[in-house]
């Protein structure tokens, strides 16, 4: 079994490069002299000037070459003896040898000649490949293996064959094709219509139709923008901490959109990382510059608003260079690059650019997106949004129109008080109880009414001079007093402070004989008013809305009208009508009771009160709005005695708002007029879309190099600009700083050597499962070499031309290589496993989100809708419940939503979607530029046993049965088909066959069952079906769905 | 290679979770040249390391993980003189201008606050134990206390990410997939990672505190629930019996097996094994998670019921997984985080987790099983020894202190009945032996045998470890 170990992905390409090199090929730096360097010589004698030794960089040319302070020069071209290097690789002296022992980085045999072999040939010297700017190189015409040639993509993979010694494989089947092709561009498998279209076009442009139509389809977009939404770390929630809930749909409907408008990918990308700073900016290109804003926030308590902002910023960079320039530039925030000559000072000049944006560390918010943000809104929308904008300013002009009249009202008004009796024109009190040292109080007649006093009554400070203090162990009583009788109007006033044990203050009710009787009670804080016969049916029974505020006096009054009903019974709170509910408006019977009327108490046991109580006052009819007013304000009227210019800025408020509350009633009309108009129209907007935006503060920010990366460390101050080892920005127009546009329109001008390669190589293993360079996230010193370097720079070069992403994903997979079979022998797996040489066709697990598009759509029930906010599909119970610190609950979608794709699934960061973290999602915390397709148990259960799943497995089983006119048989081709594309063999026939006849024989048995398995998920089930034959032929889907086959492209 | 050699190879995988057709695959194939290997030999595992650096003192760890934080000062560090100056600003000779966070950097005094419990003196060593941990006081010899932990962050989220990562943000593989990947799990049916949380409120927990970071998948946390399938999707649908399910599974193999003979991709091979494991899965994770097998002796020294989710339940179900050779066990309990209400909110999280932390050390113990299964306890930082708001006699709150902190661990080849490191007379900065949390992370790596500075893996260009470019070994704590 020796030969599977050169199946290992290194070990291919090492014998590749051993055998060309004993081969008789000269020895390439960059191919095989700068990898052994990055990994053995740069930490020390590399771009980290923190960490640099003997002043040698072995990454510069000019170091390499020039004699040193020791006197010795590290290479030599074409002399070993001199080579100071070829010295101390094969020194033997532990204090000589490189690289020292204790760096455990020791080099092989092999390494050590390379290197000697490469001074011996003359120490070419060449950049770093992906550093070199992009030439189109010229299509190999010569020396090619045998195979068909569709482009020249294929030229550059038969050149690479023949050296190789492979040949191409055959073209794949037909069948197998359309589906690659279809679930490849779509992320959708092909129907039997379109499967039967394709069988029977022998034109040449057969193939060629069909990869136009899938490039015509809305669904394209949604292909390409998964892994778009991968690199963005696109989510729905701001995954720190309680991982608060947002709204980026907006930005992720851009991102279909422009794939299916096929944008140009230069345009792609200045508008993600600038849109609101392009002229005259659409409101698209503000709603693409999201792209950005999807950085992970926080509203932790307590955390460090610099500390976090810096986090938001770094992440912008790091996201950057991974999508964009294919490499760590992260790496340096600390310390400079250890392997690629990225500086520290490249990286906070970097930051500058993102350093701009009006946020905060702490984002503050938890049910809304933090600022900056921007509003989308549809033509009617905008509409409806001016007509509440008209409508509330009309009211507050006439608001504003009427307020300028009151100062000089109220002057009028406070003249004909002042010369009138204002003490006349407050109510005359039937009784009135100041509780400033004893429970006694004066009746309406003039005569005193004594309490009789229980327990240690006590007097604090009150509302006008002291109050009394209950605290559920002392009370006042008065004997038959206030007895009232439904049909008799009353009014209770008095100042109360009350605690959250609440209690009834004062009233007159009958604990024994279905509370009789009449009171106030706060329950916890919250006041309400009981006229009883008998509880609980007898009784009216209003409570205010809201609480009062707890320990502080709040002037209640009540009055009732003596008509029986709720409607009669008004509160008063602070001289103000409360709002109120009717929780009871049924008395009947009469509400008189013998038990006396008590202070501090209602009857003999029940509802003790907590608090304070002060100045009350009883009256024996209903007071009018006005006279509550009054009452109320019984100490604001005595500030009208003051001289105006004496009154303090309190006191001439006090008497404003007062004046303005009692006496221009039209005044509160029209404020309640403005408030509701307000909030309605701030309710519709937040009801309106909205996505967050990038934008730039008015003044930048200053940046400085964070020493050792620390957020709260200064070093000093650097300029927006790009790295020093990249083409420079060279169009400046001003002296302006430069700016994010600056930074888009520079990743993609033509000099620029990364942004084309590295977005046509994921293209690539996006297709083909690996890329040609196979580190997608790393194009510098450490990454992997391409293994089709000249393909590699045509198709960048290729692209750069107009930068059609259409154009360029066609191209790929019009090649003869795209369409081999990806049948595989035992000889070219063990050659060749990972098809790094491309001697077949691709073959891949479909992501997370495509296989569960794939089984809905097999099952006939995808919902193709395109764009909108995120769904929620069925999702175990309990999976939000490890972060429910906001109180967010998942709520199921309804109906069709259910049935949309993937791509739609609400991702909330901090406990994603589970099946599809089993299946190699990402958690979009950060960027990531590929899945690993791994292959679990857990997966095998997913597929198995989520209801998910399951469900897709009965709509399939139904759609088979709802076909017409067919037997067992023909639905077993017919199922197949809609799987597969292809018609099943003769063994598979077989085998399905007889596992059908077993579950309908299981299911005809067991009826209960075949019930149970039919009743999963929310689709409803035809009219009439039999459960047994559905709950058969859902096991039989279930097993299709979870074929090989199936799941792979 | 023929389909019967590749098919001869699939049900030699013995590495659950560890197929992979990009990345691992190269370790699942290493795994295959060897099988042999990894019989009878302590030294070799079935992970990426393939054989360990050294011989191992221990073979997995249950981390018992108190979410929000448990106050150092009022369980394992008392402090005469905050008792003594209660009420009373901490001098600021003391805090020397360090950050606090902004939860108290507003408030206008800092004043100290001695514990209200009671501490006494338990264990050959002396160890000053809380009356509110009656239970642990009884095993303090079998413990290693360290009262002079640190860390870096002063906020929940990047602090257990530090702690789970060592680095604040996330991205980073968590101590479990870390070993996971390294040291894979000696049991083929279960997954090497699992973990079992508790409790609720105070502070939210991520899937990413036990998250793969840049891993494969298979290699993060596979979380065991408290309600509904204890691995998601571990039971049949409801009307598919075990029966129907091996018939389709049988079904699918075959189907399988057609195409690995047409097509030859060895993904099949390895889909076809795993729907096996799976199908295994299926009978043995319930007969695992059926706590009612356990004799009412055990329950009640737990203090577990079974069918009633809590922290007792998952210690106990944290030996079955040990057990059964689970590598990497951890137990979250929530609502640690008593920023106010200490007083009351502190009594309450001991109860619930004193019995039965100290009931998995003498479970783990008689049944030989603590000789090589480290247990740690303990928060992602320490309180402050200032009050946050009033001090009131029944009501004061204490918080977030990353600068010291006391954790315990017991077994593995830890250092037993000893008390590592010293704090100051305020409980505010430590003033002997301090153990960072890297350090921390690189000691319980060397007790499984591996070296941290060679757990590593490349991504991006670079290489990555547990310990990031820190890390020592603290040779005092172990045996």
């Amino acid at each position: 079994m020796l030969h599977i170990s050169s199946t290992f992905p290194l070990a291919v390409l090492l014998l590749l490069i051993c055998s060309q090199i004993a081969g008789g090929q000269v020895v390439e730096f960059d191919r095989d002299v700068r990898p052994i360097l990055s990994e053995h010589c740069f930490t020390c004698h590399g771009p980290d000037a923190g960490k640099l030794k003997a002043g040698l960089r072995m990454d510069r040319k000019e170091s390499v070459f020039s004699r040193h302070e020791s006197g010795s020069t590290p290479v030599v071209a074409g002399i070993l003896a001199e080579s100071e290097m070829v010295r101390r690789i094969g020194s033997q002296d532990p204090d000589e040898i490189m690289p020292p022992p204790d760096e455990g980085k020791a080099l092989t045999e092999k390494q050590i000649d390379t290197l000697k072999r490469w001074v011996q040939e003359g120490a070419r010297w060449t950049d770093h490949w992906s550093f070199e700017t992009i030439k189109m190189p010229s299509v190999p015409r010569e020396n090619l293996a045998a195979g068909i040639i569709s482009n020249p993509i294929d030229s550059f993979v038969l050149s690479n064959l023949r050296s190789a010694g492979l040949s191409q494989s055959p073209r794949e089947a037909k069948e197998r094709l359309l589906r690659r092709v279809s679930l490849d561009l779509t992320g959708l498998p092909p129907s039997i219509l379109e499967v039967d279209d394709f069988l029977s076009d022998d034109s040449h442009k057969a193939f060629e139709t069909v990869v136009d139509r899938l490039l015509g389809s809305q669904h394209f977009g949604e292909r390409m923008a998964m892994p778009w939404l991968d690199l963005a770390r696109y989510g729905d929630t701001s995954g720190y901490h309680n991982d608060s809930l947002r709204d980026m749909w907006l930005w992720r409907e851009w991102v279909i959109n422009a794939f299916n408008a096929n944008m140009p990918f230069d345009q792609f990308t200045i508008e993600q990382l600038a849109g609101d700073l392009l002229p005259e900016a659409s409101i698209q290109q503000k709603v693409a510059s999201g792209f950005h804003r999807n950085v992970m926030t926080s509203d932790e308590g307590g955390l460090i608003d610099a500390e976090y902002r810096n986090l938001y910023v770094v992440d912008r960079i790091a996201t950057t260079g991974v999508t964009w320039l294919g490499m760590t530039v992260a790496c340096a925030q600390c310390h400079d690059h250890k392997y690629d000559p990225i500086t520290q000072a490249d990286f906070y000049k970097l930051y500058a650019f993102f350093n701009n944006v009006p946020e905060n560390g702490k984002d503050g918010v938890r049910d809304r997106n933090p600022m900056p943000y921007l509003r989308v809104t549809t033509t009617k929308e905008e509409e409806q949004l001016r007509q509440h904008e008209s409508e509330l300013s009309a009211a507050d002009g006439k608001l504003a129109e009427l307020t300028k009249t009151l100062a000089e009202k109220q002057t009028v008004w406070e003249k004909e008080l002042v010369l009138g009796d204002f003490a006349s024109s407050l109510p005359k009190p039937f009784a009135h109880f100041p509780l400033d040292e004893n429970g006694n109080g004066t009746g309406g007649d003039g005569h005193p009414i004594v309490a009789a006093s229980h327990g240690e009554s006590r007097f604090e400070e009150g509302s006008i001079g002291k109050s009394f203090h209950a605290t559920g162990k002392e009370w006042f009583e008065y004997g038959d007093r206030f007895g009232f009788e439904k049909d008799q109007a009353f009014s209770v006033t008095s100042y109360l402070s009350v605690q959250p044990k609440g209690g009834a203050p004062f009233g007159k009710m009958n604990d024994k004989d279905g509370s009789r009787g009449w009171d106030i009670e706060l329950h916890g804080l919250r006041p309400s008013v009981h006229l009883i016969h008998r509880w609980p049916e007898d009784l009216i029974h209003i409570q205010a809305d809201e609480d009062l505020p707890a320990k502080a006096f709040t002037h209640l009054a009540v009055t009732y009208d003596g008509s029986g009903k709720a409607a009669g019974l008004k509160l008063y709170l602070n001289g103000v009508l409360a709002k109120s509910s009717v929780k009871k408006d049924n008395l009947v019977g009469s509400i008189h009771t013998d038990t006396p009327f008590s202070i501090g108490r209602r009857g003999e046991s029940s509802a003790l009160f907590h608090g304070h109580i002060d100045d009350l006052r009883i009256f024996q009819r209903e007071l009018s709005p006005l006279e509550i007013a009054s009452v109320t304000a019984a100490e604001t009227y005595k500030l009208i005695a003051i001289p105006t210019a004496d009154r303090s800025k309190k006191q001439s408020e006090q008497l404003e708002k007062f004046f303005r509350q009692t006496m221009v009633p039209e005044l509160a009309v029209l404020q309640k007029s403005v408030n509701d108009l307000r909030k309605a129209k701030e309710d519709f907007e937040r009801s309106l879309p909205n996505t967050m935006v990038m934008s730039e503060m008015e003044k930048p920010r200053e940046t400085f190099i964070k020493v050792r990366g620390n957020y709260d460390q200064d070093g000093i101050k650097v300029e927006a600009s790009v790295p020093a080892f990249l083409p420079q920005i060279t169009n400046r127009i001003d002296d302006k700083p430069l700016n994010r546009l600056s930074l888009g329109q520079w990743l993609v001008a033509p000099e620029h050597p990364l942004t084309a390669r590295v977005t046509v190589n994921r293209w690539w293993a996006m297709l083909f499962g690996t890329g040609i360079v196979k580190t997608l996230n790393d194009f510098g010193s450490q990454g992997e070499r391409p293994s089709h370097p000249e393909l590699l720079d045509w198709l960048a070069a290729d692209l750069m031309h107009d930068w059609d992403t259409k154009r360029a994903v066609k191209q790929i997979v019009l090649s003869a290589t795209y369409q081999q079979a990806s049948q595989v022998s035992a000889a070219l797996l063990a050659r060749d496993q990972e098809n790094r040489l491309l001697a077949r066709g691709p073959r891949q697990r479909l992501d997370a989100e495509f296989l569960r598009d794939n089984a809905l759509a097999i099952g006939g029930v995808l919902n193709p809708k395109i764009g909108g906010k995120s769904i929620k599909p069925s999702q175990p119970e309990g999976t939000w419940e490890i972060n429910e610190m906001s109180g967010y609950k998942y709520e199921k979608s309804q109906g069709l939503d259910l049935y949309r794709r993937g791509l739609y699934v609400y991702w909330r960061r901090s406990t994603v979607y589970p099946s599809f973290v089993t299946l190699d999602a990402p958690t979009r915390e950060f960027c990531v530029s590929q899945r690993a397709k791994t292959s679990t148990p857990l997966q095998s259960l997913v597929l198995m046993n989520d209801p998910v799943f399951v469900e897709a497995a009965r709509a399939f089983a139904q759609r088979i049965l709802a076909e017409p006119g067919l037997d067992d048989a023909s639905r077993v081709t017919f199922a197949w088909r809609l799987a597969l594309t292809r018609a099943p063999t003769a063994t598979e026939r077989s085998i399905l066959t007889r596992m059908l006849e077993q579950q309908q024989s299981t299911y005809r048995k067991d009826l209960e069952s075949a019930k149970k398995l039919v009743a999963v998920g929310d689709l409803p089930k035809p009219a009439n079906h039999d459960d047994s034959e559905l709950a058969a032929w859902t096991a039989f889907s279930n097993v299709i769905l979870n074929l090989n086959e199936t799941i792979t492209n | 290679m023929d389909i019967d050699q590749q098919l001869q190879l699939a049900v030699h995988r013995r590495n659950f979770l560890q197929n992979s057709t990009t990345g691992m695959g190269a370790i699942a194939l290493a795994s295959l040249l060897k099988p042999e290997a990894f019989a009878g030999n302590e030294q070799s595992v079935p992970g990426a390391l393939k054989q360990l650096h050294f011989a191992p003192k221990a073979k997995r760890i249950i981390y018992l993980f108190m979410s929000g934080a448990p106050s150092q000062l009022d369980l394992f560090d008392p402090k005469p003189k905050l008792t003594e100056m209660t009420g009373q600003d901490l001098p600021e000779s003391v805090r020397k201008g360090q950050r606090i966070t902004t939860m108290t950097s507003g408030q206008k005094n800092l004043f100290c606050v001695g514990s209200p419990f009671k501490f006494a003196k338990y264990g050959n060593v002396g160890m000053d134990i809380s009356e509110l941990l009656p239970h642990l006081s009884k095993v303090v010899d079998e413990c290693t206390f360290v009262r002079s932990l640190n860390t870096d962050p002063i906020n929940h989220d990047p602090a257990v990410t530090f702690f789970a990562t060592g680095n604040q943000q996330p991205g980073r593989p968590t101590m479990g997939a870390w070993l996971a990947y390294g040291m894979g799990c000696s049991n083929a049916d279960l997954p090497a990672f699992v973990v079992l949380t508790s409790g609720g409120g105070g502070q939210t927990l991520q899937t990413r505190y036990w998250g793969n970071g840049f891993l494969p998948a298979q290699f993060g946390g596979v979380q065991f629930r408290n309600a509904g399938d204890p691995v998601l999707f571990v039971s049949n649908p409801p009307g598919v019996s075990s029966e129907t399910r091996r018939q389709l599974l049988d079904a699918t193999n075959e189907l399988n097996q057609q195409a690995l003979r047409n097509i030859g991709d060895p993904a099949i091979a390895a889909q076809i094994e795993n729907y096996e494991l799976a199908f295994r899965m299926q009978s043995s994770v319930p007969e695992l998670t059926d706590l009612s097998t356990e004799s009412k002796e055990t329950l009640d020294l737990y203090g577990a019921t079974p069918g009633k989710p809590s922290f007792a339940n998952n210690c106990l179900l944290a030996r079955r997984l040990a057990e059964r050779g689970v590598r990497f066990i951890q137990l979250c309990h929530r609502d640690w985080d008593h920023h106010g209400g200490l007083p009351k909110g502190l009594p309450t999280k001991c109860k619930e987790t004193d019995q039965a932390s100290a009931a998995l050390v003498l479970d783990l113990k008689q049944r030989g099983l603590l000789e090589d299964t480290i247990v740690v306890w303990g928060g992602e930082f320490g309180r402050t020894a200032y009050s946050q708001g009033e001090i009131k006699p029944d009501n004061f709150g204490r918080d977030h202190h990353p600068r010291c902190f006391t954790i315990w661990m017991a077994g593995g080849g830890m250092r037993k009945g000893i008390i590592h490191g010293e704090t100051d007379e305020f409980g505010y900065n430590i003033t002997r032996d301090p153990v960072h949390v890297h350090d921390l992370h690189a000691t319980l790596l060397h007790l499984l045998g591996v070296d941290h500075k060679k757990l590593i893996y490349r991504h991006e260009g670079r290489d990555y470890r547990l310990t990031d470019v820190s890390g020592n070994i603290v040779n005092e704590l172990i045996a």
